[in-house]
């Protein structure tokens, strides 16, 4: 269940990707299986070893030879990236800068590992859901590692205009999430047990098994999408 | 079995405050133990072939334990 459409991306073959907060690596799969070579990068070593496993698994492609996708993952963080200007082809950075308060600082330094030319995907949470959630519960901004600021999609644009990338398009995904989310914040964030937030849980498990459900959650995502995606292109110098 | 690194990813890997050349160092099992920057004189660990690129994590080239 991906939040960045990878097509809209135009992940090819021997690109070089960076996922920035690749969490347990769903898009890095995602990357690997369109023949790229994938770098994820998160804080959380225990997410690390859940994608570096599925990286891993993926890329053992046999009969790849020397064509076959590389990918590993690294502890680091999107404010010092351990890489040269220009080096990735494509970027995604997923459900990160929701968490960060020098979201600017963030998409600078992504950009600036990013090629001329180069496209990066971007997500946010929309804001009609957080205003929503921040109204049921306060503790789902207020405890640690919680959201810190509910984004209007024109601060993210602009601050990608002003780090050099041409935005061309946005999307919208989790759908199905929108409502998940907010049974949480009203019966409870840190409590599962009730039953209608482990029936709704059950739901999406089988939701994200079943194509039906996935068609029916992409209508609904211009309804009420839990998530917003960015998509742009850096421009060869300066601000577009 | 030890977790290695990818050479390729280990290759465009630079130092996070820098972004200078990292020399590889390997342990004993021959894994890639520590990647070095001696622009800035410090080393950062590599964790169970995970490289750790936080520069509040990196270690002196001067500590014994580096």
């Amino acid at each position: 269940m991906l939040t960045v459409d990878l097509e809209r991306l135009q992940i090819e073959p021997g690109h070089w990707l960076l996922d920035a907060g690749c969490g347990g690596g769903r898009h890095c799969f995602g990357a690997l299986d369109r023949g790229a070579h994938v770098v994820g990068l998160d804080l959380d070593p225990e997410s690390l070893r859940v994608a570096r496993a599925g990286i891993a698994e993926r890329s053992r492609s046999p009969g790849a030879g020397r064509n076959r996708p590389r990918g590993g993952v690294l502890r680091g963080d999107v404010f010092r990236l351990p890489y040269p200007d220009d080096t990735f082809d494509r970027i995604i950075c997923a459900e990160v800068m929701e968490h960060v308060h020098d979201y600017a600082g963030a998409l600078r330094e992504l950009v600036r590992v990013l090629r001329p030319g180069g496209r990066i995907g971007v997500t946010i949470p929309t804001a009609i859901t957080e205003h929503l959630y921040l109204r049921l519960s306060r503790a789902y901004f207020e405890r640690p590692g919680g959201h810190i600021r509910i984004f209007r999609p024109r601060d993210l644009a602009r601050a990608l205009a002003r780090a050099g990338v041409r935005v061309e398009g946005v999307s919208f995904a989790h759908a199905l999430h929108s409502p998940y989310w907010a049974i949480r914040c009203a019966l409870g964030l840190d409590d599962e047990s009730p039953f209608l937030t482990r029936s709704y849980r059950r739901f999406l498990i089988h939701a994200s098994q079943s194509q039906l459900c996935s068609r029916v959650e992409h209508a609904l995502d211009w309804i009420w999408p839990k998530s917003l995606v960015l998509y742009g292109t850096r421009v060869a110098t300066g601000c577009p | 079995m030890t977790a290695r690194v990818d050479p390729e990813l280990l290759r465009i890997l630079v130092c996070p405050r820098c972004k200078g050349e990292l020399a590889v160092r390997h342990g004993d099992d021959g894994a890639e133990a520590w990647l070095d920057c001696a622009a800035c004189a410090l080393a950062y660990p590599v964790e169970d072939g995970i490289p750790v690129m936080l520069v509040e994590e990196a270690t002196s080239l001067s500590d014994p334990r580096a």
